[in-house]
Parts: structure tokens; C-alpha cells; sequence
């Protein structure tokens, strides 16, 4: 049972954050997100100046997720398990704390795919992602997707084990 | 184009036209047992390179050109070796170039000293000439010979640019090499890559185009943004690829003329796998949306796009049938990929990939007859099989060959092969025996090779 | 072909190019050692076997086909250079070196080259084979040359070779084979058939053993294009053939077989490389006494076998 304050309360947060979301989709028009291809997207979680985390920021993002911010696919594979979904729950907890904020699902693929379907499984893989995220509430306009294919691994090795790390999703919040 | 046909009189000569000429009469006479002496005889050997010697061009007086290669005489040398390391790569021939022969003179290049090639171990012998021609422009004549028959047996030449020297060799290397093989040209052509560098985790990935030998190589973009599966168009003029330019991958235009490139088409969803139709007239991309990939067509130069497929799976990539009426694609809609071909309209799908494993990245051989792609049991390895889909064959063993392309005259097949561990890519190339495998010289790494059509 | 034309580095080159591709394609998988490619004895036999049958082999004289037919065969596996002219042959232990390299010199040249080796020493034996001059052409009439039953005149031929073969050896100064090489085959006449077979009697044996003469003249020329199915390719032709064993006109086309989409392109250039061979491989070194067996080769099967 919920009090109407609290609805109330809610109404004007959700209105707030859609006044927020609105401010916020008109600010990207300017950060085409990357243009450098090596602008790896973990440097994106580097900014961590000095001891102090800006809270809201990537960074918060990053630290407040302890590996939750990424998800783990089997190979060839893009449905979300129960780990995953404990990782996208915490990922939505955060984006409802932010409702500013928005952010980008990046889809991976180990390197034993072919390029373009790789390119394809990761951007199922991010949309599997997103779209657990829009189920438990985070609107939808708030998020986005990209795939890099197998373009990008975060494990270097030809065995099983870094594969398995680079099936992946990962989410990163935009500032 | 700069080059000239002078006298395209590929001359076929006596022998094969005797051929012909016997072939319909199946000696209709004396068919009587005892009459004529029967038997046979096998050629067992292994398979056995055609000895050419390829002496230096001749030229009747030593001239400067405009060329890179220097006076006529350095330029007569070049072309011999250009068309000696054409013909040395694959596999079918075992030439000798000018730097170990003598070079024949002007006078001789029509009517060969045959009596000393054949004590060099040459069975072939190919001679020209070089001679300054008007505007800067230069003549060069390619002549075949049988040194064991003494007897010609093809002729040509053509007048270039100075820049487009090479271009005569490869020619004169195509005129030996369907004359002795009985296949199409193919040496005139170029390739699209993508050159690769630095780290595995952080390649830096650049457009690159280059002829089918390696030279006149060239950078398109500077590696700061990804760019990836190049295609040529048919008449060279442009050539479609991936981009991650604005974060998101996108399918852009390079214009070659112009030097400047653009988006195909504006869309919020990812855009990849870009497509030519043979004639040039239409682009084939797939497009991500919610996660679900299909395949579109739109004309080439802008317009409505319509959609092939419309599986809940992946459907992806393309390959147009050299007469343009179908499109072999894969899709995993049946749960893995799996090689599919539909009507150049999308209709009637039908899988032909039933071997075991999974089967992608199909590619319609120029000549119609084969479809090349890449079967995954284990190692990713180069195969080929019919349209209908039989008959595979593996050209290829190894950890990671992946994406073939087809020479202009489908009887070579180029692909990428990855390192192991390391993730390097290096631009292989195969004959359709799977006997003559290479690596192609780049600067850098390569991979994505797109072999573009024979030039015109 | 290829290799006979190469020196020795060169084919040691080969060799190892060759080693490494089979070590590179595991595809084609190869067995180790290149096997000395044997397939000529067989097809002896087979030939044997069908012809036996429709000839009659006069000889009374019941002498199972020999072994030194046989290992005529097979003692000539490729082109091992052998530069001996090979001055008159000694005796028996026929080792026929079908060699090409040896060849006389004036070897190519024209269809008809002038009579080289063969041809002007030995009026004889063509004689006693029938005109000769008239025979080649004369494709139509087989009887009188052929005709293996006609005994009685094969009888008196017989009579006068045995003279032919005993002045050959004198003559055949470029003949590595020499007639004798017929030796051990039943109904091939020698100094001790003196007694026996019409030389126009010339019996299946006898005719197997001129096809695989010629086999193995062509063998060192013969080289099948390459290509996707090209070993499926099977060219067959005929020819004519002057006493002097170079060639009456040009090869021509039987028929060809195994044409598939993917060796289309290599089917005129299997042609071509095949009158190429006998153009190459000619003139021809076979008995003169046996002309008329010889002088029409109506159907000469070219292929190819993959070694492995």
C-alpha cells in the first residue's frame, strides 16, 4: 500500500526527471560520443580524481557496481541469467538514485566469431541488456546501445577463459 | 581509363584451333578394332609448374619516361619483373625473370632465338617491347611463345600513362596467364583492407586499397576512428565500409575521386555489412533494431530501402549472384549461423548450409559456379560448395581463416587469417585446388580483404 | 614435361615447394614418399586381356607372355635422363629409356620433320610390312597390313625381318629401344622366333607393347593443365604416323570426357597440351618391321592420375 504522499512524491520525481532527461537529450547533440576508436571505453572510468568521487558520476558508477556494471554471456548465447540479473538490478538501482543520468549498453563478442556477426550478436547481447533495464523500470529513452563486435576485448588470451570475459555487456553511464 | 588496347588479338593460336576443329568429328572411319594402335597414357607425376622465362622488355632506342621506372630500357627491365612475380604467386608457374636472362634484342622479340631458351629450362618464353610513345604515354608489346614448338602463342599491346605502367605488366601477365591456364585475367585489379596496428585490445584499424600485387599502396583514413568490411564498387570509383566515426557503427561512402566520404544512409540504429549488386546499382546493409538484425536493399545512390528479411534471428551480410537475380546471406534463425540464398526480392529463403558446425560469411563466386564462406567446426576454415549447396571442399586449415573474397575471375579466393593469442591478421590467398596458399605482402597488418572486379 | 625441361636445382627446387604445400595443405593429404609411379604394366595387361581374344598370335611356338615384357614397363618409370644414344643394343636384358631428353636432336620442328633417325636406313622392313609410301594413307584398306589372320602373308614378311632386325642394330644409331624390344613377347619376332610368327600377325602382345612404347614416348612430354577437377579431364586422340615415326598431319580430338563446370575452362587446353605431347614426343621409335600395327593410332587415351 502506497500513501498518496508518496505517490505524490513520486509523480514530482518522475516529472522532475523527465524535465532532467529532456535537458539532458539536448546536451549529446554535442558529444558525438567517440570519435577515436581507441578512446577505449574504460578509459571512460579513469576520471577518478584525486580520492573523491563525484557521486552520480561514471566513476560513482563504476565504484558502486564492483563489476556489477558489466554482464556475462554464454558463447553465442544473449539471454540474461540470474547473475545477470542481479548486476542490472544494482545498475537500475543506481540509473533510479541518477534519474539524470543517461547511459550506453556496449555489446561484446570474443574473437571466435566471424566480424559482422559478431557485430550483430553484440548489439543483441546490449539490447538483451537494455532491455532487462527498461523491464525494472528505467526508461528506455534514458538508455542506449552499441556493439563493437569482437573489436574490443578486455582479455588478451586465445583461451576459454578470456573469452568468457569478453561475451559481455557493459554499461556506462553518461554524465 | 589510360590504357589503350592496341590489338587485343589475344591470339589463339594453332593448336587450340585445331582442337576445335576435330572436336565435333569423332573420326567417324575405320572404327574397326584391329585398325588403328589404342592405349594410354597418364600424366602422374606431382603437380608440376610450367617453366617461363621472362626476359627483360626490349626497346628500340633507350628513352627517359615519365614512369617511375626510369628510360625505357629500366622500364623494359621493371615490366619483366612485374610480370614475373604476377605469375610466380600462384602456383602454376615457375618463372624466371630478367635478372637472371639475358635481354633479348628489339629485333628478337618477334622472332625469338628459340634454340637458346630452350636450354634454359624454359617451355614458355615471354618477350616485349618498350617504346616511348606521344604525350609521355608509353607502348608495350607482350608476345608468348611454346619454345619446345617454336610457335607463337599470344600476342598484345597496349599504350599507357606513365602512371599506369604496371598495369600494362599485369596486363601482359593476364594475356600469359588465360592463355596457359585457360582461366580469365585477373592481375589488373585492386583490393581493399583494413590495415591493422598496435595492441590487441586497442588496434588501430584504417582503410587501405592497393593493387592485387601490393603496389600503389594507400591509406584511405588515419586510424583515428574504427573502420572495417571494406567493399569496392564495381567500377572502382567509390568504396562502401563500416565506421564507428560517430560512436555508433554506420555504413560510409569513401569517394575515391574526390577523396572525401559520407554516411549512406542517417539512422539511429547500428548499420553494417554493406553490400555492392555486380551492376553497382544497389547497396545491400544490415541493420540492427531492438537487438534484431535483418538485411535492406536501397539504390546506391540514395532512396527507400526495402526489407529482405524479417526473421526474429540474425540475418546478415549478402552476396549477389553474379546475374544479380539472388543473394546468398546467413542468418541463425534455425540457431546457429547457417548459409541461406533468397530471391534478389526477398523471397523464397532457403537454407544450403548442412554440413555440420556453422557456415558464414558467404560470398557468390564472379563466375557463378561456387560460393565461398567460412565453415566453423573448431578452426574457422575457408570452404567452397555450389549454389544449390554441395559439394564443400575446404581450401583452408588453420586456427582462424575468416571472410573470403573472389579474384575477378573466381578462381582465387583471398581471406584473413588470425594469429592465436597474439590476434595478428595477415590478408592469405588460395586457388580453388587449395593446393597454392600465400600470404599477401602488406605493410601492416590486414584483414577484410575485398577483391574489386578486373579493371576496365 | 615441366620437369624434364628443368635442371637439376630447378627440380630439386620443385621438390621442396612441393614438400612444403603437401606439408601446408594437409587437405590433399599426401603419402610420404613419391612412390614410384608405376601404372604403365597395368595397363598393359589390361589391354592384353581384351585383345586376346580378337587376334590370333600365329606363333605355335606357346610362349607365355614374358617377363621382360613386363618389366619393359616398368623399367621405364620417368624421365630419367639418360644421355646414352645407345649404340646398338646389346641383347635381351630390355630396358627400353623411352627417354625424351635424348631425343635427336632435330626434334620439334614442323608435323613432318625430314626423316630423321629411323626413317632412310631400312628400306626392308617397311617393305616387307606392306608399301609402305601407300599404307598411312591408305587408312581404309586395313586388310593387307593388318588384318592378323592373314597368315600366309605375314608369313613371308616373317622371312625377310628377322634380316631387318639383325642390320637394325647397325642403323639405329638414335633408336634406344631398338626392334628388339619386342623380345620376349609372344608373337614378336627375334632371332630365335626366326622360325614362328608373320611379322603382320601381329598379335595382341604385340600391340600392347606398341601402345605402351608410345606411352611411354609421350610420358616425358605429357603434362595435364591444372585446375579445380582438372584431373577428371580425358582427352582422347589419334594420329598418323610415317615410317619414319614422325607424324602423317596434325593430332586430332576423339571425343573428351569427365567436362565438368569447374574444369570447363581447362577441357581445350587438356586438348591442347595433349597434341602438344605428340608433337613433342615425336618422331616415334618403334620396330619398323611392326609398321603397320604402328603407323595409325586411332585412340590414345591422355589423363591424369593424382599420385596420391
Amino acid at each position: 500500500m502506497t500513501s498518496p504522499r508518496t505517490i505524490r512524491t513520486a509523480i514530482l520525481l518522475l516529472a522532475s526527471s523527465a524535465a532532467l532527461a529532456a535537458c539532458a537529450s539536448k546536451a549529446p547533440k554535442q558529444l558525438p560520443p567517440d570519435p577515436g576508436a581507441n578512446v577505449s571505453t574504460n578509459t571512460a572510468q579513469e576520471p577518478v580524481q584525486g580520492n573523491t568521487i563525484t557521486p552520480g558520476s561514471q566513476a560513482d558508477f563504476v565504484a558502486q557496481m564492483m563489476g556489477q556494471d558489466t554482464i556475462y554471456f554464454d558463447t553465442d548465447r544473449y539471454n540474461i541469467d540470474s547473475a545477470d540479473m542481479t548486476a542490472l538490478q544494482a545498475q537500475a538501482q543506481w540509473l533510479a538514485q541518477y534519474p539524470g543520468k543517461r547511459a550506453t549498453v556496449e555489446g561484446h563478442a570474443d574473437e571466435r566469431g566471424t566480424r559482422e556477426y559478431n557485430l550483430a550478436l553484440g548489439e543483441r547481447r546490449a539490447n538483451a541488456a537494455k532491455n532487462y533495464l527498461v523491464s525494472v523500470g528505467i526508461d528506455a529513452a534514458r538508455l542506449s546501445t552499441v556493439s563493437y563486435g569482437k573489436e574490443r576485448p578486455v582479455a588478451l588470451g586465445s583461451d576459454e577463459a578470456s573469452w568468457a570475459k569478453n561475451r559481455r555487456a557493459v554499461t556506462i553511464t553518461i554524465d | 581509363m589510360n590504357l589503350r588496347l592496341i590489338s587485343a588479338l589475344a591470339l589463339v593460336l594453332a593448336a587450340p584451333a585445331a582442337a576445335q576443329q576435330s572436336l565435333p568429328t569423332p573420326q567417324p572411319t575405320e572404327q574397326v578394332p584391329e585398325e588403328g594402335l589404342s592405349g594410354a597414357v597418364s600424366d602422374d607425376s606431382d603437380w608440376q609448374d610450367l617453366g617461363i622465362a621472362i626476359p627483360a622488355f626490349a626497346t628500340d632506342a633507350d628513352v627517359p619516361t615519365q614512369t617511375s621506372a626510369g628510360s625505357t630500357a629500366a622500364l623494359g627491365m621493371s615490366l619483366a619483373r612485374v610480370i614475373n612475380d604476377d605469375l610466380k604467386n600462384n602456383g602454376l608457374f615457375k618463372p624466371v625473370g630478367p635478372d637472371a636472362l639475358p635481354r633479348p634484342a628489339f629485333g628478337e622479340v618477334q622472332a625469338p632465338a628459340y634454340d637458346t631458351w630452350a636450354g634454359r629450362s624454359a617451355e614458355m618464353l615471354v618477350q616485349g617491347y618498350v617504346r616511348a610513345a606521344a604525350g609521355g604515354q608509353v607502348t608495350v608489346g607482350c608476345y608468348l611463345y611454346d619454345v619446345a614448338l617454336k610457335q607463337q602463342l599470344a600476342k598484345a599491346g597496349w599504350t599507357v600513362a606513365p602512371g599506369d605502367w604496371r598495369r600494362a605488366a599485369h596486363k601482359c601477365a593476364d594475356m600469359v596467364y588465360s592463355r596457359l591456364s585457360g582461366e580469365s585475367p585477373f592481375f589488373d585489379s585492386r583490393i581493399a583492407y583494413i590495415a591493422e596496428t598496435g595492441p590487441k585490445d586497442r588496434r588501430m584499424k584504417r582503410l587501405a586499397i592497393m593493387d592485387s600485387d601490393g603496389a600503389n599502396h594507400r591509406y584511405l583514413t588515419t586510424g583515428q576512428t574504427t573502420v572495417l568490411t571494406p567493399r569496392y564498387s564495381p567500377d572502382y570509383r567509390s568504396i562502401l565500409y563500416l565506421s564507428y566515426f560517430n560512436g555508433s557503427p554506420r555504413i560510409y561512402i569513401y569517394d575515391l575521386e574526390s577523396n572525401t566520404q559520407r554516411l549512406l544512409l542517417q539512422s539511429s540504429n547500428a548499420v553494417f555489412a554493406p553490400r555492392w549488386s555486380p551492376d553497382g546499382k544497389w547497396v545491400l546493409y544490415s541493420m540492427a533494431i531492438a537487438g534484431n538484425t535483418d538485411i535492406y536493399k536501397m539504390p546506391a545512390g540514395g532512396g527507400a530501402a526495402v526489407r529482405l528479411t524479417d526473421s526474429p534471428g540474425i540475418d546478415i551480410g549478402g552476396s549477389f549472384s553474379p546475374d544479380g537475380t539472388r543473394i546468398v546471406f546467413e542468418s541463425d534463425r534455425g540457431g546457429s549461423q547457417q548459409v541461406y540464398v533468397m530471391n534478389a526480392d526477398g523471397s523464397d529463403q532457403r537454407r544450403i548450409t548442412f554440413f555440420g558446425g556453422r557456415s558464414a560469411t558467404p560470398e557468390w563466386s564472379p563466375r557463378g559456379d561456387q560460393i565461398a564462406f567460412t565453415h566453423i567446426a573448431g578452426n574457422f576454415r575457408i570452404a567452397v560448395m555450389t549454389p544449390e549447396g554441395r559439394e564443400m571442399r575446404y581450401l583452408t586449415d588453420s586456427w582462424q581463416d575468416e571472410a573470403p573474397t573472389w579474384a575477378p575471375n573466381g578462381r582465387i579466393i583471398q581471406f584473413f587469417r588470425t594469429t592465436r593469442g597474439s590476434g595478428k591478421a595477415g590478408i592469405w590467398q588460395v586457388d580453388l585446388t587449395g593446393r597454392n596458399e600465400r600470404k599477401l605482402a602488406t605493410p601492416v597488418d590486414g584483414s577484410d580483404p575485398a577483391w574489386g572486379p578486373l579493371r576496365p | 614435361m615441366a620437369v624434364s625441361a628443368l635442371n637439376r636445382e630447378e627440380r630439386i627446387g620443385l621438390a621442396i615447394a612441393l614438400a612444403a604445400h603437401v606439408a601446408l595443405g594437409a587437405v590433399l593429404i599426401a603419402r610420404p614418399a613419391a612412390a614410384p609411379t608405376i601404372p604403365l604394366p597395368e595397363r598393359m595387361t589390361v589391354t592384353l586381356s581384351e585383345d586376346v581374344g580378337l587376334t590370333s598370335t600365329a606363333p605355335s611356338v606357346a610362349d607365355p607372355a614374358p617377363d621382360e615384357a613386363l618389366e619393359l614397363g616398368e623399367a621405364a618409370p620417368e624421365p630419367a635422363p639418360q644421355p646414352t644414344p645407345v649404340p646398338p643394343r646389346p641383347e635381351p636384358k630390355v630396358q627400353p629409356k623411352p627417354e625424351p631428353k635424348v631425343q635427336p636432336k632435330p626434334v620439334v620442328t614442323k608435323p613432318r620433320p625430314a626423316p630423321t633417325v629411323a626413317a632412310k636406313p631400312l628400306p626392308q622392313p617397311t617393305k616387307a610390312a606392306t608399301p609402305p609410301k601407300a599404307a598411312p594413307k591408305a587408312g581404309p584398306a586395313p586388310k593387307p597390313s593388318n588384318a592378323p589372320t592373314t597368315a600366309p602373308k605375314g608369313a613371308t614378311s616373317t622371312a625377310r625381318t628377322p634380316n631387318a632386325a639383325a642390320t637394325q642394330p647397325a642403323k639405329a644409331g638414335g633408336s634406344r629401344i631398338g626392334s628388339d624390344f619386342l623380345k620376349g613377347v609372344s608373337g614378336a619376332t627375334g632371332k630365335q622366333a626366326t622360325t614362328a610368327p608373320p611379322a603382320a600377325t601381329v598379335g595382341p602382345a604385340v600391340r600392347s607393347a606398341l601402345a605402351g612404347a608410345i606411352s611411354r614416348q609421350l610420358k616425358p612430354k605429357w603434362a595435364a593443365p591444372q585446375g579445380v577437377d582438372a584431373e577428371l579431364l580425358v582427352t582422347v586422340l589419334s594420329w598418323d604416323l610415317n615410317p619414319d615415326g614422325t607424324l602423317a598431319g596434325s593430332p586430332r580430338v576423339v571425343r573428351q570426357d569427365g567436362i565438368t563446370d569447374a574444369n570447363r575452362a581447362q577441357a581445350q587446353r587438356h586438348a591442347e597440351q595433349a597434341m602438344r605431347a605428340v608433337r613433342l614426343a615425336a618422331p616415334f621409335n618403334l620396330p619398323p618391321e611392326y609398321y603397320p600395327a604402328w603407323k595409325r593410332v586411332s585412340d590414345f587415351r591422355f589423363d591424369r592420375k593424382l599420385s596420391q
